[in-house]
C-alpha cells in the first residue's frame, strides 16, 4: 500500500482520484492547494504526489520544485497531471516530475493512474521520463494557449522590471516571488514560496511591518513602509499594494533594493562633510601659519647666531622642536584643506614606504610594539604616481602606525603593493573608477572597527584611541585628504577581533622620478641682490627680513600692495617677495599686475599661508615664479630666491 | 443522457459516477454564478478562467454537450471584448438543470 497525496484545486479531480486510489488500496491524501500541501508535508510523508499544473497561489511547477528541495523528499515520486499537458510541453519538462498525465475524460484518466502507480510499484518508471500519458487523447488547443500567452506576458513582464514583487496571503505567506524578488532576497524559488514574510526581517523591524500590512489591508490601499529595512546586508524599500477580487484577498509587496542608492548617498554626506571640515580647518590654519612663523623661525636664526656652548642653545633648540611640531599640526590642516598639496612629481610608493620604513619615527613605533611582525610584499616593478612625497610618507606612516597600534599584543602588520587595473568600478567604503592605479594595502590582525566607527574613521578629532598617547587626531582625516588630493580612492573593510584592511588606489603614472638636488648652503646664498618683502604681517616681514639678510641680500620691506607699487615705482629691486593675501587692499596678485603694468620684467616669488590658489596659480601666469607655503625654511626661500634670480626675466 | 451509459463510458460504477456528478453539479452551480458576474462586471479574464473550468471538469465527466458550450463560451470571450455569451450562458444554466433533474 502506498501513501499518496494528491494536490488539485477542483474538488471533482480530488474525489475522483481518491476513489480510484483508495478502491485499489492505497492511502490517499489530498490539498487544494500548494500551499495546504507544503503544511502536509510537516506531517505525512507520501510515497507517491499526483499535483495539478495550474493551481492559485503555487502553482504545480514550483510545488515540484519545494517538493524536491526538501531534503526528506527530495527522491519522492512526483507526478504532475496538467490540463494544458499539450500546450505546455516546455513547462512541464521544467517540473522536475517523473512522469506527467493530461487530464481528459475520467476513463482515460483511470488507465494512465493506475498504470504510473504500477510501474513505481514494479520499479519500472524509466520509460516514463519526458513522456506525457494521455496526449494522443487531448489536441492542443487555441484557446487555451492564447489564455497561457497572457499569463506568460505578464510572468516575462514581472520577471523583467527592477523592483521585487511578493504576492502575501492569509498569514502573510508568500504564493509568488519574481525574479528580481527572488534576488534581492538572495534565495531561492522553492525556498520562498510558500514561506513566511515576516521571517524575511530583523525582529526590530517585525512590529512596524506588520503594522504596515495590517494597514494596507484596513484601508484598502497602497502603503508604504517608512524607512527602509534591512534584508540579507541590503537596504530594501518597501510598499504594500492590496490585491482583492470578487473571491481572492492578498497584498503584494513592491521591493525596491536602495542599497547602492544609499551607499552613494553616504559617500555624498561624507565628502561634504570633509569638505566642509576641510575649509574650516583651512582658515585656521592659515591663521596659526602666522603665528607659527615667529616661533619656528627665530629660534633656527638664533641657533645660528650663538655660540655652540652657549646655555640658550638646549632651550632654544627645545622652542624650535616645539615649534615645528606645532607646525606639522597645522601642516596636518592644511592637508585636510585639501588644498595641501604643493608639488606633484613622479614618485614611487615603494620608495616612500622604504624611507619610513628607516626613519627614526618607525624605529620608535617598532620599539613601542616588539610583539608585532610587519611583513611587506613590495611589488618589484611598481609603476610610479604623480604625487607629493611628503603627504604620501604621511599617509604611509599615519596607516602604518594606526594598524601597529590597534594590534593590542602579538600580531602581525602586513604592507602590500601591486600594480592594478581596475577594469569596472568596485564599491567599497567609496566607489573606485575605472583605471590604472598604484594599490597600497595595509592590514592588521588587530582588534578590528565597529562598523558605526568606520563611518565616521575619517573625521578629524575622532578617534579610539587614548588622548594624548599619539598623534594629532587628525591621522585618517589626513589620509583621506592626501588620497583625495592625488585623485585617489580608499576602501576599508573591518571586523571587530579579526582586523583592519585599508586599501588605497593611487591613479598610476608613467612618468620617471624627478631628480631632486640637495644643495649647501652657500649654493643659494644671496650676492648682495636687493628684495623687497611685501607682506601685511609685521611679524612676518620681520622674519623673512632676516633670513634674507643672513642669506647676504639688502631687503627693504613694505606692508602692503599699495606700498609696494609706490615703492618700485620710485625704487628698482632684483626681486619681490610677495605675500599672496594681505588685508585690507590689494593682495598678492593685484599687487602685481600693477607691478608688471610698470615693469613687465619684475621678478617675483610668491608666499602663502594658504595652499595654491587659483589666484597664485594667475600670478605665475604673469610672471611670477615659485610659490612657497608658510611657514618656509631658511634652504628653501634660499633655493627658490636664487632659482628666480638665475632664470631669465619674465 | 442516460446515467448507465455515461458511468459505462467512464468506468466507473453508476453510483460513483452519480457522486462525482453531484459534485460537478455543485461546483458548476458555483461557476456559473461566478461567471454571469464577471461577465456583467466585464471581467473577461476571469470570466474566461472560470469557463476553461467548467469545460475541463465536463471534459473529465463525459458531458459533451456541457464541454462544448463552456468551450464556446471561453472561444468567443477570446474572440473580442465585446462578447455576447449571455445566451451561451443561459444554454449551460439548462444543461445543468437537466443534469440536477435526471439524478
Amino acid at each position: 500500500m502506498l501513501k499518496i497525496l494528491v494536490v488539485d484545486n477542483h474538488p471533482l479531480i480530488l474525489k475522483f482520484m481518491s476513489g480510484l486510489l483508495r478502491k485499489k488500496g492505497h492511502e490517499v491524501l489530498t490539498a487544494s492547494d500548494g500551499i495546504s500541501a507544503i503544511d502536509m508535508l510537516k506531517t505525512h510523508h507520501p510515497d507517491v504526489f499526483f499535483i495539478d499544473l495550474i493551481m492559485p497561489h503555487i502553482g504545480g511547477e514550483q510545488l515540484c520544485r519545494i517538493i524536491r528541495s526538501l531534503p526528506d523528499f527530495n527522491s519522492a515520486f512526483l507526478v504532475v497531471i496538467s490540463a494544458i499537458a499539450a500546450e505546455e510541453k516546455q513547462r512541464i519538462d521544467g517540473c522536475l516530475a517523473d512522469a506527467v498525465i493530461a487530464k481528459g475524460p475520467f476513463d482515460k484518466m483511470s488507465a494512465h493512474v493506475l498504470r504510473v502507480i504500477d510501474d513505481f510499484e514494479s520499479g519500472r518508471v524509466d520509460h516514463l521520463k519526458g513522456k506525457i500519458l494521455g496526449l494522443d487523447e487531448i489536441y492542443e488547443r487555441e484557446i487555451t494557449k492564447e489564455l497561457l500567452a497572457a499569463k506568460k506576458h505578464y510572468e516575462v513582464t514581472l520577471n523583467h522590471i527592477s523592483e521585487g514583487f511578493l504576492e502575501l496571503i492569509e498569514k502573510n505567506r508568500i504564493v509568488y516571488a519574481n525574479h528580481t524578488a527572488i534576488s534581492i532576497l538572495d534565495t531561492f524559488e522553492e525556498e520562498i514560496l510558500s514561506s513566511n514574510f515576516m521571517e524575511l526581517f530583523q525582529p526590530e523591524d517585525q512590529k512596524r511591518v506588520a503594522e504596515c500590512i495590517e494597514a494596507t489591508g484596513k484601508l484598502q490601499k497602497a502603503v508604504s513602509l517608512g524607512e527602509p529595512a534591512d534584508i540579507n546586508k541590503k537596504t530594501v524599500e518597501f510598499k504594500f499594494i492590496p490585491l482583492k477580487d470578487e473571491d481572492q484577498h492578498s497584498i503584494v509587496a513592491i521591493l525596491t533594493d536602495v542599497t547602492h542608492q544609499k551607499h552613494l548617498e553616504a559617500q555624498l554626506q561624507r565628502a561634504q562633510k570633509m569638505e566642509a571640515i576641510g575649509t574650516l580647518a583651512g582658515g585656521v590654519a592659515h591663521d596659526l601659519n602666522n603665528i607659527l612663523s615667529g616661533i619656528v623661525s627665530y629660534p633656527e636664526l638664533l641657533l645660528m647666531q650663538i655660540p655652540e656652548d652657549s646655555d640658550l642653545r638646549a632651550p632654544l633648540q627645545t622652542m624650535w622642536d616645539s615649534g615645528r611640531k606645532a607646525v606639522t599640526i597645522v601642516q596636518d590642516l592644511l592637508t585636510l584643506a585639501r588644498r595641501g598639496v604643493e608639488t606633484m612629481e613622479a614618485v614611487n610608493l615603494n620608495t616612500i614606504i622604504d624611507q619610513y620604513m628607516r626613519s627614526p619615527e618607525y624605529q620608535k613605533l617598532q620599539s613601542y610594539h616588539p610583539m608585532v611582525e610587519i611583513r611587506t610584499e613590495l611589488c618589484e616593478d611598481l609603476m610610479n604616481i604623480m604625487g607629493s612625497p611628503v603627504h604620501l610618507s604621511k599617509t604611509v606612516m599615519n596607516l602604518l602606525s594606526n594598524a601597529v597600534e590597534a594590534v593590542d599584543n602579538k600580531g602581525e602588520v602586513y604592507i602590500k603593493t601591486d600594480n592594478c587595473y581596475v577594469d569596472r568600478p568596485i564599491n567599497g567604503y567609496e566607489t573606485v573608477a575605472e583605471g590604472e592605479y598604484i594599490l597600497m594595502k595595509i592590514a592588521d590582525t588587530g582588534s578590528g572597527i565597529s562598523a558605526a566607527d568606520l563611518e565616521h574613521i575619517f573625521e578629524p578629532f575622532y578617534t579610539k584611541k587614548k588622548m594624548g598617547r599619539s598623534g594629532t587626531g587628525l591621522g585618517m582625516a589626513v589620509v583621506w585628504g592626501a588620497v583625495k588630493d592625488h585623485k585617489g580612492y580608499i576602501d576599508i573593510q573591518s571586523s571587530i577581533g579579526e582586523g583592519t584592511t585599508v586599501v588605497l588606489y593611487f591613479p598610476a603614472t608613467r612618468r620617471r622620478f624627478d631628480e631632486k638636488n640637495v644643495l649647501p648652503v652657500e649654493d643659494y646664498m644671496g650676492n648682495g641682490e636687493t628684495i623687497l618683502v611685501v607682506d601685511d604681517v609685521k611679524e612676518q616681514r620681520e622674519i623673512t627680513c632676516s633670513m634674507l639678510s643672513t642669506l647676504g641680500y639688502i631687503v627693504e620691506t613694505v606692508p602692503s600692495g599699495e606700498a609696494a607699487v609706490e615703492f618700485l615705482s620710485r625704487i628698482a629691486v632684483d626681486l619681490i617677495v610677495l605675500d599672496m593675501i594681505m588685508d585690507p587692499g590689494m593682495d598678492g596678485l593685484d599687487t602685481y599686475q600693477k607691478i608688471v603694468e610698470g615693469n613687465p620684467r619684475q621678478k617675483a616669488i610668491i608666499v602663502s599661508g594658504f595652499s595654491e590658489t587659483d589666484r597664485i596659480f594667475e600670478a605665475q601666469r604673469l610672471g611670477a615664479g615659485a610659490y612657497l607655503r608658510k611657514p618656509f625654511t631658511l634652504d628653501k626661500l634660499g633655493q627658490a630666491i636664487k632659482k628666480e634670480l638665475k632664470g631669465p626675466k619674465p | 443522457m442516460n446515467l448507465k451509459h455515461l458511468s459505462d463510458k467512464m468506468g466507473l460504477d453508476e453510483n460513483e459516477y452519480i457522486d462525482l456528478l453531484y459534485l460537478f453539479i455543485d461546483t458548476a452551480t458555483a461557476d456559473l454564478v461566478n461567471l454571469k458576474t464577471a461577465v456583467s462586471n466585464e471581467n473577461m479574464n476571469k470570466a474566461a478562467g472560470i469557463a476553461h473550468s467548467l469545460k475541463g471538469a465536463a471534459l473529465n465527466m463525459g458531458l459533451t454537450d456541457f464541454f462544448e458550450t463552456a468551450a464556446t463560451i471561453e472561444a468567443e470571450i477570446h474572440r473580442g471584448p465585446r462578447a455576447d455569451v449571455g445566451q451561451l450562458i443561459h444554454r449551460l444554466t439548462e444543461l445543468l438543470a437537466d443534469l440536477t433533474r435526471m439524478v
